[in-house]
Parts: C-alpha cells; sequence; structure tokens
C-alpha cells in the first residue's frame, strides 16, 4: 500500500569551507490523509531540514541532498523536472513556519499574500483572490477578517500572524501540512488556540498533518504518531500512547524523564547529560552512546539498525531488552 | 578582544589590497614630507620651448603646455592634498568624536539634542557649503586653511553617527556597566573604557574621510577655489583641462595620482574594516 | 501614520533653518570685512559699498539681515550679481538645462545602477559581480572633474564618439556625455546598494515562504525581493541629489553647458560673492525640500514606518 507522503532513507549534507555537516543521516517516515506525524528533537536534530528538504526549500548551497526519496501521490518529488516540483508545493504540501513576522513579506497586505498563489496559479482575478482571502482569514478565526485583509503583517498580533500564515498555507488545499514550530514563537495561551485550529482544519479537510516541536506537552495531546529525531536520524517510531508507556529507545526515555511532571514530588528533574554530536564529526556505533546511560560495548562500534517491533520502530541495541522488560 | 583583532590582522596580512593601498598611502606621505628626494627639478621651472614636449632625459613624464615638468608638479603637488587631508580629517574627527560620544554615552536628550544638530549639518552638502566658507575668506591669504576649515567644520557629521553606533554598542557591554556601578567617573568610562572598543570603526571612517577630503581639496582646487600660488594636483588638472584638445598627458598624470591616493584611503578603510566585521567572515 | 508625518516635518523645518543659517553666518561673519568678500581681489567702489549694504541689509542686526535674506531667497527676490544683472534672470535662463542634464543622469542612474545591482546580487561572487564590485569602487574614489577631465579628453577629443564640450544645435544629445559623468558616482554607489540589498533579501524568510506557496524565482525575485530591496535604493537616490548639485557645478564647468552649476562656476572664478552667495542658498534650499520629500517617500514605500 502506497502512502501519501514517504520519505526513503533521506540524507542531507551541509557542505562548508572545509568539512561537511550531515545532518540528515537516512529518514524513513510516512504519513497518510487524516493523519498527524510528530517529529520531535532537540534543535539540531534535524527536523526542520527534514520539513525544507520535503518542501525542497533547502538553502543550496551550502545543503544538498545526498540520496533517498521523497514520494508525495506515488512520485519522488526529488527527481521531479523543476516546474512538476513548483506545481506541487503549496497546492500538495504546504508549510506554516515558526515565526509569521519574518514569514511574510512586510510590504505586502496579508490579504495580498494570501491571495497571491490564487491569482498566479489558479488565475482568480484580484476581486475573486481577495475574497476567498477572507474567507480564508474567516476560516482560521480572524476577527473582523473583511477589514484586516488590508494590512500589513507587522499590525497583527503574534497569534493572529500565525492564523494569517495558516490561512496561506490553506490557500491551495494543500493534502499534507507541514506545521514547523507553529506555536513556539507564542505565549503559552495563544499556542493551545493555535494548535486547537490546526487539528480542527487538519479534520475539516482530511489533511495529513506533520507537526515539527521540540514540545513534549503538544505532542501528547495532538499527534497519532510520533517519530524521534536525534543526530539526523529517525531513533523510535511509534504510536503516541506506546511511545509514551513504553519508550523503546533510551533518548526517548530520557527525554520524557526531563519533563517536569505535577506529581513528580519524589524525583530530581532529570536532564540529558553531555550535547547532541557535531555533525561534522559523528561518532562511530549509535550516535547516542556517548550519552547514553545504557551504553554496551556494540553501540560504539555498530549502527543499531531501526528494528522493526511489532508495528512500531526502535534504532537501539538494546530495544528488544526494554520491549520485554 | 584580543583574538579577535588577532584574526584581523591575520586576515589583513594575507590581504593584497590592504598592502597595495597602504603601500600607496606611505608613498604619498613621503612624496608630499619629502619631495626633494623624489625629483631634482624645479617644479616652478616653467620654459616655454619645452611647451607640451614628451618624456625625454629623466622628465619622465614630460611637460605641460607652459613648459612645466610634469612628473615634478606631481610630486610637489602631493604636500598641499595631503596636508589639507590630515588637518581637516584632525579637525572634523575631533569633532565628530566629541558629538558622537557625548549623544551616545549619555543618550536621552543630549542624544536627541546633538542628533538635530547632526541634521542641520547634514543639510548642508559639503562641497557647496565649502565653496561658501572658500569664497568668504578669499580675499585674505591664508593659504590651505581656507579649505582645511571648511572641510573640517562641515565633514564630520557621518563620522558622528558612525561614532554614536558604535559607542551605544560599546557601553551595553558588561565590564562598562561594571565600571559605572563602581564609581568611575564619566570621563573616565568614555576615555579609558568605551573610545578604546568603539576605536576600529572610528579609525575606519576617518581613514576614509581623509581621502574623501582629498577629492574635495581637488575638486575646490579645480574650481579655482584652492590655496593660491601653490601647486595641486587639482589645480593642475583644471589648467590641463583647458588645454585638453592638445594633450592628454598633463591631465592623465596628476588624475591618476590624485585618483590612486584616494582610493587608496578608501581600499585601506574599506580593507580593515572587512578584516574586522565579524559578519563578513 | 500622522505622528510620524509631523514629527518629520517638524525635524525638516529645524533643518532647514539652521541649515540655512549657517550658510549665511558663514558667508557673513567669518570674513574681516564681508563686503570686501563679496567682492572678491578687486577695489569695492564706495557706491558699491552702499548697494551691497542695502542688498544685504548689513547696516541691520545679524537675525534681520538673516531673515530679509530668508524671505528673498524664498520670494525669488534675488538681488544683483555684482555686474547689476538681477540674479533671478540669469536663472530662469540657466535652470531648464540644469535640470535636463539631471534628469538624464538620473535615467541613467535609476537604469543602470538598480539591474546592475540586482545582476550582481543574483550571481553574486561570480564575474559580472566581481567586476562591478571593483569598478564601482574605482569610481567612487575619483573625484567627479577627474573622470569629466579624462571622459572629455578620451571619448570627446581622441576617440571623437562625443562633442567634447556643449553646443546648443545638438539639442538633447550634447547632455549624454556630461550626463554620464554626472551619473557615475550615483551610478556606482546605487549599484553596490541595491546589490546588498538584494543580496540580503534574497535571504529572508519570506523568500522561503514564497517558494513554498509555489511561486516561480523570477516573481520571487521581481516582486518580492525587489519591492523590499528597492526601498533603501529608491530614497538613496533622491537623498543623493546633493553629490548631484555638486557634480552638476563640475560637470557643467567642463563642459560648458551654461546652466546653474556653470553660473555658479562662473561666479566664483569672477568673484561675485552676491551671485555664489545666493546660488548655494538656492541649492541648498532644493537639496532640503527634496531630503524631506524623500523621506517622505520612504514613508509611502515601507508601511512599517507608516504605521509605526
Amino acid at each position: 500500500m502506497s502512502h501519501l507522503l514517504e520519505v526513503c532513507d533521506l540524507h542531507v549534507e551541509f557542505r562548508g569551507r572545509q568539512e561537511a555537516a550531515r545532518v540528515l543521516n537516512g529518514v524513513d517516515f510516512h504519513v497518510d490523509a487524516g493523519e498527524t506525524l510528530a517529529l520531535l528533537g532537540e534543535s539540531g536534530s534535524g527536523k526542520s531540514v527534514t520539513a525544507q528538504a520535503v518542501m525542497g526549500i533547502l538553502d543550496t548551497p551550502p545543503a544538498f541532498v545526498r540520496s533517498g526519496k521523497v514520494l508525495f501521490d506515488g512520485r519522488n518529488l526529488l527527481e521531479l523536472p523543476l516546474a512538476d516540483r513548483r506545481a506541487a508545493r503549496g497546492a500538495g504540501i504546504a508549510m506554516v513556519f515558526q515565526d509569521a513576522l519574518s514569514a511574510l513579506n512586510p510590504v505586502f497586505r496579508v490579504g495580498w499574500q494570501i491571495g497571491e498563489a490564487l491569482r498566479i496559479r489558479r488565475g482568480l482575478g484580484r476581486a475573486a483572490a481577495r475574497a476567498r482571502a477572507i474567507e480564508l482569514m474567516e476560516r482560521v478565526k480572524i476577527p473582523g477578517a473583511g477589514t484586516r485583509v488590508d494590512d500589513y503583517p507587522h499590525q497583527f498580533s503574534g497569534g493572529m500572524r500565525q492564523r494569517v500564515m495558516i490561512a496561506m498555507a490553506l490557500a491551495l488545499e494543500p493534502k499534507v501540512l507541514i506545521a514547523d514550530e507553529p506555536t513556539t514563537a507564542l505565549d503559552v495561551t495563544v499556542q493551545a488556540q493555535i494548535m486547537d485550529l490546526l487539528m480542527e482544519l487538519k479534520n475539516e479537510r482530511g489533511m495529513a498533518l506533520i507537526l515539527i516541536t521540540h514540545d513534549l506537552g503538544v505532542v501528547a495531546e495532538v499527534a497519532d504518531r510520533i517519530a524521534v529525531m536525534y543526530a539526523g536520524r529517525i531513533v523510535e517510531q511509534a504510536d503516541v500512547h506506546d511511545l509514551y508507556r513504553r519508550p523503546l529507545h533510551p533518548y526517548t526515555r530520557a527525554l520524557l524523564d526531563s519533563v517536569p511532571k505535577l506529581r513528580a514530588d519524589d524525583a530530581p528533574l532529570k536532564t540529558i547529560a553531555g550535547l547532541p554530536p557535531n555533525l561534522a564529526r559523528i561518532p562511530p556505533g549509535c550516535p547516542f552512546h556517548p550519552r547514553c546511560s545504557m551504553e554496551l560495548p556494540v553501540c560504539r562500534e555498530q549502527l543499531p539498525p531501526a528494528l522493526d517491533l511489532g508495528g512500531r520502530l526502535s534504532a537501539c541495541h538494546r530495544a528488544q531488552e526494554l520491549l520485554d522488560a | 578582544m584580543a583574538s579577535l583583532s588577532q584574526d584581523a590582522w591575520q586576515d589583513l596580512r594575507r590581504n593584497p589590497v590592504f598592502w597595495i593601498a597602504l603601500g600607496i598611502v606611505v608613498l604619498m606621505l613621503l612624496l608630499a614630507a619629502f619631495p626633494a628626494l623624489f625629483t631634482s627639478v624645479d617644479p616652478r621651472a616653467a620654459d616655454l620651448a619645452r611647451s607640451l614636449k614628451g618624456p625625454a632625459g629623466g622628465h619622465w613624464f614630460g611637460f605641460d603646455k607652459q613648459g612645466y615638468d610634469i612628473y615634478s608638479r606631481v610630486v610637489y603637488g602631493a604636500r598641499s592634498s595631503v596636508l589639507v587631508g590630515v588637518f581637516s580629517t584632525l579637525i572634523a574627527g575631533v569633532t565628530a568624536l566629541a558629538v558622537g560620544l557625548a549623544a551616545g554615552y549619555f543618550g536621552g536628550w543630549v542624544d536627541g539634542l546633538l542628533a538635530r544638530f547632526v541634521d542641520i549639518f547634514l543639510g548642508i552638502p559639503l562641497l557647496l557649503g565649502a565653496v561658501v566658507v572658500a569664497v568668504a575668506l578669499s580675499g585674505q591669504e591664508l593659504g590651505i586653511w581656507p579649505v582645511v576649515l571648511a572641510l573640517g567644520l562641515l565633514g564630520w557629521p557621518t563620522s558622528a553617527r558612525v561614532v554614536r553606533a558604535s559607542v551605544i554598542s560599546a557601553k551595553h557591554q558588561d565590564y562598562v556597566q561594571a565600571a559605572r556601578v563602581l564609581g568611575a567617573s564619566h570621563m573616565r568610562i568614555m576615555l579609558r573604557h568605551i573610545l578604546p572598543n568603539a576605536l576600529t570603526p572610528i579609525v575606519v571612517m576617518l581613514t576614509i574621510s581623509l581621502g574623501q577630503f582629498i577629492a574635495y581639496e581637488a575638486t575646490l582646487s579645480f574650481l579655482g577655489l584652492g590655496p593660491r600660488n601653490t601647486i595641486s594636483w587639482g589645480g593642475d588638472i583644471a589648467t590641463a583641462q583647458g588645454w585638453y584638445r592638445e594633450a592628454a598627458r598633463p591631465l592623465m598624470f596628476p588624475a591618476g595620482f590624485l585618483t590612486a591616493t584616494v582610493l587608496a584611503f578608501i581600499m585601506l578603510g574599506d580593507a580593515v574594516r572587512d578584516a574586522f566585521d565579524p559578519k563578513l567572515r | 501614520m500622522s505622528a510620524y508625518l509631523l514629527r518629520r516635518l517638524l525635524q525638516g523645518v529645524l533643518t532647514f533653518f539652521g541649515a540655512t543659517f549657517i550658510v549665511y553666518a558663514m558667508m557673513f561673519s567669518i570674513a574681516r570685512d564681508p563686503l570686501q568678500a563679496l567682492a572678491g581681489e578687486r577695489p569695492l567702489l564706495p557706491g558699491q559699498r552702499a548697494q551691497l549694504t542695502a542688498q544685504y541689509h548689513l547696516d541691520k542686526p545679524f537675525i534681520v539681515q538673516y531673515g530679509y535674506y530668508m524671505k528673498g531667497l524664498v520670494t525669488g527676490h534675488l538681488g544683483n550679481s555684482l555686474n547689476g544683472r538681477p540674479i533671478a534672470d540669469m536663472l530662469a535662463e540657466a535652470w531648464p538645462r540644469t535640470i535636463q542634464l539631471a534628469l538624464i543622469a538620473e535615467v541613467i542612474v535609476i537604469l543602470f545602477g538598480i539591474s546592475g545591482g540586482v545582476y550582481a546580487a543574483l550571481r553574486r561572487g561570480r564575474v559580472f559581480d566581481q567586476t562591478s564590485l571593483a569598478l564601482t569602487l574605482v569610481v567612487i574614489g575619483t573625484p567627479v572633474f577627474v573622470i569629466g577631465s579624462v571622459f572629455q579628453s578620451v571619448f570627446g577629443a581622441q576617440l571623437g564618439w562625443f562633442r567634447p564640450s556643449y553646443s546648443a544645435e545638438l539639442g538633447i544629445a550634447t547632455y549624454i556625455l556630461p550626463a554620464i559623468v554626472l551619473a557615475l558616482l550615483s551610478l556606482a554607489t546605487s549599484l553596490r546598494l541595491t546589490r546588498n540589498s538584494v543580496a540580503e533579501n534574497l535571504r529572508a524568510d519570506y523568500v522561503r515562504t514564497a517558494t513554498s506557496k509555489g511561486l516561480a524565482r523570477d516573481r520571487i525575485v521581481g516582486v518580492h525581493v525587489l519591492r523590499n530591496s528597492l526601498i533603501p535604493v529608491i530614497t538613496f537616490i533622491g537623498a543623493d541629489l546633493g553629490a548631484l548639485m555638486g557634480g552638476a557645478i563640475v560637470t557643467e564647468s567642463i563642459y560648458n553647458i551654461p546652466g546653474v552649476g556653470h553660473l555658479l562656476f562662473q561666479g566664483i572664478q569672477l568673484e561675485d560673492g552676491p551671485r555664489v552667495v545666493t546660488i548655494v542658498s538656492l541649492l541648498i534650499l532644493i537639496y532640503l525640500v527634496t531630503t524631506l520629500l524623500v523621506d517622505l517617500l520612504y514613508a509611502v514605500l515601507d508601511p512599517r514606518i507608516r504605521h509605526g
């Protein structure tokens, strides 16, 4: 069975003057219509780069896709001619960025920016595009959309600006929506509203949603499946309940342990010792081994493959052990 | 900070533009200080018999319309340019430092007041203002000073803005805050802590303005407002321009020297700025 | 919107009076004998002395003198040149030529400065970019009168591509070489400015957003990036009028174009103080009004300022 979007063995590197940083080292995942997949990881783990590679908006140079496939509706986007690739952007896969203030063009009215793709790609007239922009702004619950359509991005509050971004991403009715840390720059109260809105829109339109985040709380509430990234790899992938109930990778366990819990009266908060590896010099073996509390000699020598453990994946030499425990 | 300036020096050392520009600047300073080292020909010895003759035995650049030795004129012409450049940069630099330091350090209403003051001076295009000063002082035999005064008194506002900006960024550094908490006087904080850290952009700015002042001095001389009875590149270019149909050489040599000098100062400033500006690394 | 406008207008008025006052003060207070300075080295006849005193109200207190002087400038009562001709008449004849020259120069600046800058930014680090950076640096470092004289000698006299000096019967064509000379400095600066501005905007986040909307690169560069990049360039070109006027004095005198700059140049040569002071003041006035307009234009172009 083929998936709506499938990423296979994706490798991306950043080429510097002297050395190359391997930011993605074989990323595999898929997502289907109506499903929410969370890409979870610390900053520098490669989650945003993955999204950019899927969208085809990597900054090249320095970033280069070394190998892999991005299959959308069965076609490999990485091999499509430029025009077809462009056609897939916005209409097939759309993206919501983290910082709406810099992601929106400061000198154009928001309505113009929302309607731009409709005018250029769908051939709508000025008035029709504007009317559609107002509808979209109403759909993302911007109060007074009819007048605010002519405002500029800097005139909106952070939360409203992110709604504008979402309206813009929805303009061409994409099948996949990638949201790259959509709430990180916002106040906590606004964060929940934006997440609710995204979920609502996903359900209404049957889109696939890829949510990129480092926030375990957000993930627990909205995601169906979670892919945990570390050093440019997906180290664990599972259904959200399975993952929270029984993480099968020491990194995931450490991440979950580092979240403050309200009832955590007994144990002090745990942190993960050490730092993520320098991606230009990833250590041999499992990239997590220098920080791992369950490290074995084999971890220093052999890169653990992703093991299928009954519908879930873990790239750890001791995954089976963890499952059986 | 020390490592940053070491890095900058490493960069500069490997930059050929820096060495070429520095070489030209040093050469021009030598020409200005010791012209007799470079030529034994009297730049004021006119001989109409040699009018517009080409290069010949020891007279490398040939002769101009009046029969002056062009090489000797070019060598002796450096002095007026360099002197005007140095003195007007001194005046403009001191003014810019005082205004920029005060505005950046004290902020508030002092900054607001000085900003208006800077605006007013920026409202006077340098060449036009300098023409007025030079005309006002033209009746008196003051040598290079009217031009120096005009450029020095009107040419500081842009530098003052640079000083202000670098002072503001230096002011917020922790050790400056610390010095202030420890009760150091304003004067001491400004001179000991802020100025040394704001120095690079200021020196760069002044180097570039020195080149520009030399260009303005030559332009004023070209317009007939330069020092009288003084050999200058601008004046010689003006004279040669009158005979451009007959010969290009009397025009090209002083023009080449002038351009090389102005460019050298600008490139020197640019090279130092590029080396120190971490953004471009 | 109105707050910015009001503040800017107030600043403009202040700058206007401050700058004209300084220019006036420089003319009439630095000199030991302002009357003699007006006349240069020639001896002043008693009649002339009285006439100049009356023309500049030099018997009144300084601030009153300045008031009269400003009133004259603004109302067009510009007084007489030392040779007795009304300065206003001389200017009326000269203006159109200077404006033609400046307009052609501006067109050259906009055409080549902006397109060259955009092209260099799109091919950063390539041959065109490197060459234009080096060439523009040379232009910036070369005084206008040097470029003017050298071009006149090379392209006018030696190669014969252009008539080396003004000839009225050629019509607009006579301005081409001088306009190129006049334009070069602004062209070089605006090319560099455009290049840096476009290069910076090409890296902006909104470019990524536009790409992910599925827009073509031409549209992203031509609409999104250009609109943002040109704001500083347009304001620079407007504000650069001061340099252009200084350049016009030099250019017009080299190519003998009987415009305002030439009039000023002649005034300097003839040591005609009243003419020089009046023309310089007028030019500064124009400069100040233009910079004010440019600041307002900036607000029109950049919504962040307008709704600041």
